[in-house]
């Protein structure tokens, strides 16, 4: 096999001999030049020897008197020479291996690998901040320091890690297993008024109750306290023991709030002139528009991003749709009855964020003023909520 | 001068002709400078003073040195001469 490939590597040619063969053989033998074939056709010769030794041949047929031609030549000097003819085809190998070798310096697949409490655009991106991202020199890179910037990032996942392979990264990652904080019974905790109100309904699961239902209470006043009385069972007036414990109970009490919320009767807003899409083909880290439609360089812009993959792997081609939104600014000016009902849907907002799940209004009185160009919504309520909140034995919370 | 000089070597080595046949596919002469002919049906070399001729069918050269060669194909007889 090593024969066959040095031969063409140096390359090899047929040669005819006629006249007298015998005599040419052995002058040629004598001279240095060992046929690597020899093969008789009839009264001429055919051999096969190297091509560099076939100048050679010229000396012996003059001394021999015989005919020598050239019938084929094969291996890499003739094939060279072909291909040097064409300078294109050189010149395309040397380009394409060049593109090779620098697209080799670049990674161009972020593959994921394990579960965590996020999307995987979440995930990419927070890969991305940390420094890995598709398109990215390897050289720019360091695995380890990204990985750690990737974990800060991320609070839910406990480990991760970089590895890479050729042109792909792989981020392996592992959730975080969250403990529930177990409900601290140690200690003695009462239970006071988060504000002023009327007591309405108590429920309580420890301690002991010291206000009564209707009865008005101030901001700190305790309402259930930690220290249970263990009376004495036949004689109910005589208390026999003191325990401390962590008192809790949900207490429903009427309190009074004031709500208030403005919309001005001139507002300068953004109005939409023109809406643009513009698509991107990006292969390889290269930008390639496709629609003639050419999107001014706004700020403000909508991505859209759509990722070609074969076989469940991510290719470094995506096509990006851009969306872009030219605005203009523009003077709304409302009427007094538009204003109002403006502000009074911020104030319901408002209502709903501080009263939550639990609390409800119970009695409202709303009032509107205009001052300064701007409407004003005020409302007084009574709202039943839970004031109850748990505080050390001893604290003010 | 060349001829020459190989007669004077065959002749420093006592004349001895190594002819060595591997079944009827091969043959190894050493001890030879040249050939006489060379036909896919008959290949003579000659060795010094003497001749030695290989007959039979689709005789080819393998490899050939300055005193020794290697033929091959269907050999039917060797004479010396």
């Amino acid at each position: 096999m090593m024969e066959r490939m040095m031969r063409r590597v140096s390359g090899t040619v047929w040669v005819r001999i006629s006249g007298d063969t015998a005599r040419f053989v052995n002058i040629l033998v004598r001279s240095g030049i060992f046929p690597l074939e020899m093969q008789a056709e009839g009264e001429e010769l055919l051999l096969l020897i190297r091509a560099r030794q076939f100048r050679k041949l010229h000396g012996i047929k003059l001394r021999t008197h015989t005919r020598v031609k050239l019938v084929t030549r094969s291996g890499l000097p003739f094939a060279l020479r072909r291909i040097l003819k064409r300078p294109g085809i050189p010149v395309g190998i040397v380009l394409a291996a060049a593109l090779y070798l620098w697209l080799s310096g670049f990674y161009w697949c972020v593959e994921l690998v394990g579960e965590a409490p996020y999307s995987k655009t979440e995930i990419l991106s927070a890969a991305a901040e940390s420094g890995v991202y598709i398109g990215v020199r390897k050289k720019e890179v360091d695995l380890p320091m990204s990985a750690n910037r990737f974990l800060r990032s991320l609070p839910d996942i406990s480990w991760a890690s970089f590895n890479s392979d050729g042109c792909r990264v792989t981020l392996d990652f592992r959730p975080a297993v969250k403990k529930e904080q177990p409900v601290d019974k140690t200690g003695a905790y009462d239970v006071i008024a988060r504000r002023d109100g009327v007591v309405k309904k108590i429920a309580a699961q420890g301690g002991t109750v010291i206000v009564d239902v209707n009865a008005a209470v101030k901001a700190g006043q305790t309402l259930v306290s930690g220290v249970a009385l263990i009376k004495d069972p036949w004689d109910p007036e005589k208390v026999v023991r003191h325990l401390l414990s962590h008192a809790r109970a949900e207490i429903l009490a009427e309190t009074r709030h004031t709500f208030s919320a403005s919309c001005p009767l001139k507002e300068e807003t953004m109005r939409e002139v023109s809406v643009e899409e513009r698509k991107v083909l990006r292969v390889l880290g290269l930008k390639f528009p496709i629609s003639l439609k050419g999107a001014r360089s706004e700020p403000k812009s909508i991505v859209k991003k759509i990722q070609l993959s074969v076989l469940g792997t991510d290719l470094p081609v995506w096509l990006e749709i851009q969306r872009c939104v030219r605005t203009e600014p523009k003077t709304v000016a409302y009427t007094t009855g538009q204003a109002q009902r403006r502000a009074l849907e911020k104030l319901r907002v408002l209502q709903k964020n501080y009263l939550g799940e639990t609390g409800r209004i119970l009695t409202e009185e709303i009032t509107f003023s205009e001052k300064a160009g701007v409407v004003y919504a005020v409302s007084h309520c009574t709202v039943e909520e839970d004031i109850a909140v748990e505080v050390p034995m001893g604290g003010t919370g | 001068m060349g001829e020459t000089a190989d007669k004077l070597r065959y002749s420093m080595t006592g004349g001895s002709v190594r002819t060595e046949i591997l079944g009827r596919e091969k043959l190894i002469i050493e001890g030879c400078d040249g050939i006489i002919a060379y036909t896919a049906q008959e290949i003579g070399f000659r060795c010094g003073r003497r001749q030695v001729w290989v007959h039979g069918e689709g005789l080819r050269m393998i490899c050939i040195d300055t005193d020794s060669a290697v033929l091959g194909g269907r050999i039917g007889e060797v004479c010396f001469k």
